[in-house]
């Protein structure tokens, strides 16, 4: 009876200890099979060389897969389709290790031979600046099918962070050949392109054969839903379950709804005024800095940007490589409201007893800052003339330099050298016609210097003369969000507004 | 009748023509272009910007582009899409079945309110409730659409969940924008509707009719309401026709994916064979449209069908 009694209580103890670790284990969480996303940009096309702007990458970071990836945090470059690589000793030729185990959605394995198709692909591309990027490789060799090596035009300490973006990503030789139409848009990446009306929505099926971790979400649904207040009606009415940008009159009733949560970011969009330095009136350095002192932002802020933008203190991205705004540090004050300041400048220059200047812009929001600086220079002499334009007809008059003063916005990229589209003379996108030989000198140098420190000071100096000479004034940087409901897992946000859906999820209810 | 329709089929030509090399040339003189659009804030040179242009053709002079492009448009193809790249019918037959079905509800929700409410303000002319249609016309066509279509959301879609807020699918989809787009046009047609019933209901014929015995009824719905007709077809009839060529607002505020966002975009991008393409597109659907309206005339009053008889004379 005592053994009995002791082989039953063993038995109990044994099933104690086993039996709770089965019954108190959760289950595995259920996910939302489809997650649909509300868009305020429209794309036209899933072909990642016909397309380079940010509402484009977001669907071809989904879709296809570059060498390489960046972590906006930590600011590294990551290894992606290349495992690892080198570069030489005179930082032109790239060494590049493939990854083995990478599909395309056709079901092809992808080799360096598609790599090498990409690229001539690529030369021709229809988007400018994909053109360009592979225009600056100048040769391409596959010594294996895991092993690419790119030779570069010129020196680019950029190169490794430039291919992460999701427009230089690879093609599959073999579909492309045999759609021209639909080939480009069969891609690596964890997501299909299943269906695309341009306009309308685009329908993304997970790929159960990628290479990384797969998604729990099955579809991704990114519908085009132009009017904020109609985006932000379909995410409380649960016809969305993501809302991209919404109005920022909007954000108290997102705040207020408990079924909803808001993420809010600091853009990396610059808005900043220029002035055409092949005018004569803005070719006046102090005319320009008595503008620059005259300026009160955080009320252009508050007024038009409706308090949501952080004050910029220089004409460099803010997460860019090489930012500089210590201007004390080097002699330099801040452009901060100082009337007094402003009206010395103004006392030196050519135009002490008054002049008239045309400032143009589009968009609603950017004439409604117009209107504040209006009032700001009034007490200058200054009369400001605002001209209203659409997006294309500006870009023809800056091109054409047919203004005086452009109040526009840019989003840099984390490169240092991508400063270069505002500050290089050739440039299309150099608003203030700006032309200085040292900057262009350094340009030149640091992009091509391996040197972190080196490469630093250079761009330091840039900074400084550009912020010497002011032929730009920046004003800030705008706040933008993304809402969701509030049980929405997975997203990334990124500065830049290339938010990355990979991995979004919502658990079923 | 088969004469008249194919005189006015022929006199369609003249017009498409002067609609293309309107639309091209004032596109032309905008400022800016596709270039301007695609190259936005890029990184490139005025000679890679003159190799874009060149390559997309805008080199030429907007003569020669236009003769071009006619050449092309006479062997029936409309172009590709500067920034779609697709063929431009392809792209404007995708969106063409929403905006349909769109119109054709608008439509609907038109004439099924207007018309009677137009019969009843006649039939209670002067009185209280006469006033109250006649104000509830005028509200309609103050009434922005834009607001009225948030407005709409907000109640049926948000608050009592009825219907959903917007994009294309079923019949619950296209309620709500088909009364945002019918109710600027209900008020017009409901005043149209009144006072052509007013100018009927005067007739001596309808005495007799209510002489020898005819219901009230039939009097107002047969006699008085088909002879009142025509102003009405007329109104909506042209309306059918114009709400065809796309509402912005409306395709706005609902993500509705018709024709009309989509030639306000290919403006704005100075896609000028989108745009110029989708209005040859347009105004020959509203040439049928209208010819269909004229034919209907001779449907409704068999006067006018005898004027379109073999051998009538005056």
């Amino acid at each position: 009876m005592k053994r009995n009694l002791t082989a039953g209580f063993t038995l109990v103890v044994i099933l104690g200890i086993l039996l709770p670790s089965r019954v108190s284990s959760a289950p595995a969480p259920s996910w939302k099979n489809e997650v649909v996303i509300g868009v305020q940009s429209k794309t036209t096309t899933t072909n990642p060389t016909a397309a380079s702007n940010v509402a484009h990458s977001i669907i071809f970071m989904l879709t296809h897969n570059s060498l390489t990836g960046f972590d906006e945090t930590t600011k590294e470059v990551l290894p992606e389709l290349a495992k690892n690589w080198k570069v030489s000793s005179d930082n032109k030729t790239w060494t590049f290790n493939l990854r083995d185990d990478v599909y395309f959605h056709n079901g092809e394995k992808m080799t360096a031979d598609d790599w090498l198709f990409t690229i001539q692909y690529g030369k021709n591309a229809s988007d400018g600046t994909v053109k360009t990027f592979y225009n600056s490789i100048s040769s391409a060799s596959a010594p294996d099918k895991n092993t690419l090596v790119l030779n570069l035009v010129r020196p680019n300490m950029d190169f490794l962070i430039t291919l992460s973006s999701p427009f230089f990503c690879v093609l599959n030789r073999k579909a492309v050949e045999a759609d021209s139409v639909k080939g480009p848009t069969i891609g690596t990446g964890p997501w299909v392109n299943k269906a695309f009306v341009s306009g309308d929505y685009a329908l993304l099926e997970r790929f159960d054969k990628y290479w990384g971790e797969r998604p729990v979400t099955k579809t991704l649904r990114f519908r085009y839903i132009p009017e904020g207040s109609s985006r932000l009606i379909a995410l409380e009415n649960h016809e969305i379950d993501v809302c991209q940008a919404p109005n920022n009159t909007e954000l108290d009733l997102i705040r207020a709804n408990k079924n909803l949560k808001m993420i809010s970011y600091q853009s990396s969009a610059l808005t900043y005024l220029a002035f055409n330095m092949n005018s004569e009136v803005c070719r006046d350095a102090n005319l320009r800095l008595a503008i620059a002192y005259a300026l009160n932002v955080q009320d252009i802020i508050d007024g038009a940007a409706s308090g949501l933008a952080a004050k910029a203190n220089g004409m460099w991205g803010f997460y860019q490589f090489g930012y500089f705004d210590d201007w004390e540090s080097v002699g330099l004050s801040s452009y901060d409201f100082n009337l007094q300041k402003a009206k010395e400048y103004m006392a030196k220059s050519k135009y002490s007893k008054g002049v008239t200047l045309s400032f143009m812009t589009s968009t609603t929001w950017r004439v409604n800052a117009l209107q504040i600086i209006q009032k700001q220079l009034a007490p200058l002499g200054i009369k400001v003339t605002i001209d209203e334009v659409d997006a294309a007809g500006l870009t023809n008059k800056a091109t054409s330099g047919n203004y005086q003063v452009l109040m526009y916005s840019i989003a840099f990229g984390p490169e240092g050298d991508d400063v270069r589209r505002i500050l290089y003379p050739t440039s299309g996108a150099n608003h203030a016609q700006y032309s200085n030989s040292r900057v262009t000198e350094l340009l030149d140098l640091a992009v091509a210097e391996p040197d972190t420190a080196k490469r630093l000071k250079m761009y330091q100096e840039v900074q400084v003369i550009v912020h010497k000479e002011c032929p730009y004034i920046p004003l800030y940087y705008a706040n933008s969000g993304v809402a969701m409901s509030k049980d929405v897992e997975g997203v990334v946000i990124s500065a830049s507004g290339a938010h990355d859906y990979t991995y979004v999820r919502v658990p079923a209810k | 009748m088969l004469k008249y329709a194919i005189k006015r089929i022929l006199l369609m030509i003249p017009v498409i023509l002067g609609v293309s090399f309107l639309v091209y040339f004032i596109m032309d003189m905008a400022p800016g272009d596709v270039i301007s659009v695609i190259a936005g804030d890029q990184n490139l040179t005025t000679e890679q910007l003159a190799e874009l242009r060149a390559s997309y053709g805008l080199d030429k002079s907007v003569f020669v582009r236009y003769l071009l492009y006619m050449k092309n448009f006479l062997r029936g193809d409309l172009g590709t899409s500067y920034i779609t790249h697709k063929p431009v019918l392809q792209s404007f037959m995708e969106k063409f079945p929403a905006t349909l079905m769109l119109t054709i509800a608008s439509i609907l929700v038109t004439i099924i309110i207007s018309i009677p409410l137009g019969i009843y303000s006649a039939l209670k002319r002067g009185t209280i409730k006469d006033n109250v249609a006649l104000v509830l016309a005028l509200l309609g066509q103050s009434i922005p659409s834009f607001w009225l279509g948030l407005i709409l959301i907000i109640v049926f879609s948000l608050n009592l969940h009825w219907l959903p807020s917007g994009g294309i699918g079923g019949i619950k989809n296209v309620i709500l924008p088909a009364l945002t787009m019918g109710t600027g046009m209900t008020a017009i047609l409901t005043r149209t509707t009144r006072s052509s019933m007013l100018d009927v209901l005067r007739q001596d014929y309808l005495q007799t009719a209510r002489a020898k015995g005819v219901p009230e009824k039939k009097v107002i719905l047969k006699h008085a309401l088909s002879n009142a007709l025509i102003p009405i077809i007329t109104i909506a009839g042209s309306h059918f026709a114009y709400c065809l060529g796309g509402s912005v607002l409306i395709e706005t505020v609902f993500a509705w994916p018709g024709v009309g966002r989509l030639i306000v975009d290919s403006l704005n991008s100075r896609d000028t064979v989108m745009v110029t393409g989708c209005i040859i597109l347009k105004s020959t659907i509203i040439g049928f449209i209208l010819l269909l309206v004229d034919l209907l005339y001779a449907v409704i009053d068999p006067r006018i069908k005898a004027q379109f008889a073999k051998g009538y004379k005056r």
